[in-house]
């Protein structure tokens, strides 16, 4: 079976720094993913380079067995690998409801030549059913800046979701959100692959990880130092190493 | 070989002034984050007042309301006058940092542009009131350098340019020294990355910042006063000065000096060495119709764009996501109802007012299309590009030809708008690499290389003697008019401009209302965000500035029917800058700015309601004013006017108590 995500031999450098390091990676259908580290070690340059951010100084990236490698960020996203920024990113001018349906379409030059001639008409269904889902119905019309931090978290997890991904790449999406919130995250995670939504969660929180994911990576100075599932992992001596320094 | 040479020594006077104001430009870059498009008018001032003072020992005041000028001594000698323009162009450097730029210090940089905008007008209207540039009131002017001639590498230079080179290059060493080594360029530097962290330290930005305006200053104004005798000195060619050396200043990234200089004196020998090789009497390469002075302009330009393109990336990197802060983009309501409301009113005026009144009504809504293209690029893509005016030049010239050829008007005129698109995506290339003020500067640049190479040419528009539009009909119904009486500005043509503006009007507001226009504030709103989201950065850049020099062709092809001889000059790029700052100050981010922008016009309904315009020095004192109010407008309100009174109606609706639930979404989030 094709993985739905296999990164091959990853390096990154960020000037003559190694932040990658060979990192061989797949994710199959279906599947939670977490991937963990101490601060540093390279997991949002990761998730920047599968999204096109960054680009790789080696290795491929295929998505559903297409090499990816080489393409621009919007066509990622479009080819269903989607993201979400720690510092969330969301466009601050717009709605909420707006900010999902900013990311609901592929464009066209021909929905542009017509968007010219009608008055409003974009059709909100699936707008509305990502919204529904999240529980941000009655803040549909707010703007982000209104928000709470924990509800600013569901909307840039929504307008990651109504592009119907095949896989999310989540920034810590638990960020700023309190015990009960992360709890209704982690629920909300679970739910996501029956959709058709696979999941590569970075966050620190333990909890959410060891909660959720069916398998762990753990990255450490850009390499992948242990795999496997949460309960496994959470006992390695090596990661226990990396977290508490390689002395302690 | 030799005479090749000769032409490029020739252009390292030139090269120096475009060097020390890049300096200028860069000095106060770096300690205030100000790019001053005022730069070259602050020292046109101060170069106008030396020349008064060393012959009539007077200071000429720049502030209207006091005296014109005060005598200070009998006879002055050239380092009396020297010493004085020096404490001139430090104070005035001094005093318009404290009272413009030090209360923009956290404003965004469009604020300060618009206020830039706005000295630089008050600079050169002050001068024409000021300093007389006909008849017996014009001083001599006398030379500071030496002309005499160096015989030099096998050809011969004068003295003035020598010096001029060397002092710019002295003046970037001794910069960079003390950037690099003093205590003060350490401050510089610290506050540049991290205010807040300099004031903690005991770092003053205020003392900085006065101190480096008034340096910049003194090396502008000091700069001008020595290419005099070179470049000469007029209240309309000095202030654009600042175009080259924002380009040279551009390519060391607004950081380096030494960058700055060199780039500086290689555009002037390149300009030079141009100009030199046209007028060869062996260059018959050339086509007599390419204006020689529009070559000089183009060729650095290329030469800038393909290096910033370069070096720049398609999406900012992480660290630099810089937030845009424009005015908060209402979602336009009831466009059916304002259409009618303001489209109703305006066609009856055109039928019940006399000729004067046509003319300002129909000046009003050419510039509202116009404005209305600022906001399509600027306000809802939040791309400063200052091209709008060059490319309604080309879609004006371009209509009258079509109609010259028997295309019937309305289908050139969207031709000629359908040609302006085509090269404003073009100029507007550079967009999707550069960004902010550099991009501004860049479009700035190729804007005054198609004023002087395209439209300044006899082949497009006869040359300074222009090109006379023949009379437009509308499918056999006449909606032309003649130059007197009754047949003076008819009411038909302004119709023709209202319908037209009222179509693009609607359609900028489809688009704003659809998947299109979010796409659009998105990309205002955060690049990396955008694509995140799958929208093309690139694609949607150029789609919005694409629309925006169509509706700018269309302001164009219908300025070349609403004067009886359309000059290259309807279209020069201060007038841009104008047009961006009157949309900035309307309210930049929405259509209602742009028909506000287009009242306020000069020569518009505004100022024909409020007494007509006065002719002569009234005209000027006018412009001045103007300028005033930019710089204030762009202090007190930078969400614009619409934006004021956007938050004033919904503050009055939430006080009488309608505070249902859609008040949270209607709240009008005021730019902090």
């Amino acid at each position: 079976m094709t993985a739905l995500l296999e990164v091959r031999d990853l390096t990154v450098r960020h000037g003559g720094v190694i932040a990658i390091d060979q990192v061989d990676l797949r994710i199959d259908a279906g599947q939670v993913v977490g991937l963990i580290g101490p601060n540093g070690a390279g997991k949002t340059t990761f998730i920047d380079t599968l999204s096109g951010f960054t680009a790789p100084a080696h290795g491929s990236i295929l998505l559903d067995g297409v090499d990816v490698t080489g393409t621009r960020p919007h066509e990622r996203a479009r080819a269903g690998l989607v993201r979400t920024f720690q510092s969330l990113e969301l466009f601050d001018d717009l709605t909420v409801a707006d900010n999902l349906a900013v990311a609901a379409h592929t464009p066209t030059w021909r929905s542009t030549v017509t968007d010219l001639f009608r008055p409003k008409s974009h059709d909100a269904a699936d707008v509305h059913r990502v919204l529904d889902q999240l529980g941000l119905l009655p803040l549909a019309r707010r703007f982000p800046l209104e928000l709470s931090g924990g509800q600013r978290q569901l909307v840039a997890l929504g307008r990651a979701l109504v592009a119907e991904p095949k896989l999310v790449l989540l920034d810590e999406p638990a960020a700023g959100l309190d015990p009960a919130e992360t709890a209704e995250l982690s629920r909300l995670l679970r739910t996501l692959p029956a959709t058709g939504a696979s999941v590569l969660v970075v966050d620190h929180d333990m909890s959410l990880i060891l909660g959720v994911c069916d398998r762990v990576d753990v990255l450490d100075f850009g390499r992948i130092v242990a795999s496997g599932p949460p309960d496994v992992v959470r006992d390695d001596p090596v990661v226990i190493a990396a977290y508490l320094g390689a002395g302690g | 070989m030799v005479t090749s040479i000769g032409f490029l020594l020739a252009g390292l006077g030139g090269g120096a002034v475009i060097a020390s104001l890049a300096l200028g430009l860069v000095l106060t870059h770096r300690s205030s984050g100000v790019v001053n498009f005022a730069h070259a008018a602050l020292g046109m001032y101060v170069a106008f007042a030396y020349f008064e003072f060393r012959e009539t020992g007077d200071l000429v005041l720049p502030v209207l309301g006091l005296p014109a000028r005060v005598h200070l001594v009998p006879r002055p000698t050239l380092a009396t006058a020297l010493v004085f323009a020096v404490v001139l162009a430090a104070a005035l450097g001094a005093l318009v940092y404290a009272l413009v730029f030090r209360p923009l210090r956290n404003d965004p940089p469009l604020a300060r542009v618009v206020a830039s905008l706005g000295l630089l007008l008050y600079l050169q209207e002050t001068v024409r009131l000021r300093f007389p540039v006909a008849g017996s009131g014009v001083v001599r002017r006398r030379p500071v350098l030496p002309a005499d001639p160096v015989h030099l590498l096998g050809t011969t230079v004068t003295l003035n340019r020598l010096l001029l080179a060397g002092l710019a290059v002295v003046v970037t060493v001794v910069l960079w020294a003390v950037f690099r080594f003093t205590r003060f360029g350490l401050a510089v530097r610290a506050a540049a990355v991290n205010e807040k962290g300099a004031l903690l330290v005991g770092i003053s930005p205020d003392r900085l910042g006065t101190l480096s305006w008034a340096a910049a200053s003194v090396l502008g104004g000091v700069a001008v006063v020595l290419i005099e005798p070179i470049a000469g000195l007029s209240p309309t060619t000095t202030p654009l000065l600042v175009v080259p050396a924002l380009a040279a200043a551009l390519l060391g990234r607004l950081e380096s000096f030494a960058v700055a200089t060199a780039a500086g004196l290689a555009i002037g020998a390149t300009q030079s060495f141009i100009l030199g090789w046209a007028v060869r009497p062996d260059a018959v390469h050339l086509p007599s119709w390419i204006p020689t002075t529009g070559l000089q302009q183009a060729v650095p330009v290329v030469v800038i764009v393909a290096v910033l393109m370069a070096r720049s990336d398609a999406l900012p990197d992480r660290a630099s996501v810089v937030p845009h802060r424009l005015p908060p983009s209402p979602m336009p309501r009831n466009v059916t109802f304002w259409t009618v409301a303001l489209a109703g009113p305006t066609a009856f005026a055109l039928w019940s007012t006399d000729a004067a009144g046509r003319h300002a009504i129909i000046v009003s809504l050419v510039a509202a299309l116009l404005a209305l293209s600022v906001v399509v690029a600027t306000g809802y893509v939040g791309q400063i590009s200052l091209a709008a005016l060059a490319l309604a030049g080309i879609a004006g010239f371009t209509s009258i030809r079509l109609v010259e050829q028997d295309v019937p008007f309305p289908l050139a005129l969207l031709a000629a708008a359908a040609l302006a698109t085509v090269v404003g995506v073009v100029v507007a290339w550079p967009a999707t690499r550069v960004r902010g003020m550099s991009l501004g500067i860049v479009t700035l640049a190729i804007a005054v290389a198609i004023e002087q190479l395209v439209l300044a040419s006899d082949a497009v528009s006869g040359g300074a003697a222009g090109r006379a539009a023949p009379r437009p009909d509308l499918f056999g119904w006449d909606v032309g008019f003649g130059a007197v009486g009754a047949e003076n500005y008819r009411a038909e043509f302004g119709l023709v401009c209202l319908v037209v503006l009222a179509l693009a009007g609607v359609g900028v507001a489809n688009l704003r209302r659809n998947r299109t226009g979010l796409r659009w504030l998105a990309v205002r709103a955060n690049e990396r965000a955008a694509a995140a989201a799958g929208i093309d950065v690139a694609r949607s850049k150029l789609g919005a500035l694409g629309v925006s020099s169509f509706i700018a062709g269309l302001a164009g092809g219908l300025t070349a029917f609403s004067v009886t001889t359309l000059s290259p000059t309807s279209f020069m790029v201060i007038g841009t800058l104008v047009a961006v700052a009157l949309t900035y100050l309307a309210g930049v981010s929405s259509i209602g700015g742009a028909l506000v922008a287009g009242t306020l016009t000069h020569g518009g309904v505004l100022m024909a309601l409020s007494g007509g315009p006065s002719s002569g020095s009234g005209d000027d004192v006018q412009l001045a004013l103007s300028g005033i109010a930019l710089i204030v407008a762009a202090i007190l309100a930078p969400a614009g006017i619409t934006g004021v009174v956007r938050t004033a109606w919904w503050r009055l609706r939430h006080r009488a108590g309608s505070a249902h639930d859609t008040v949270a979404t209607a709240t009008p989030r005021t730019a902090t």
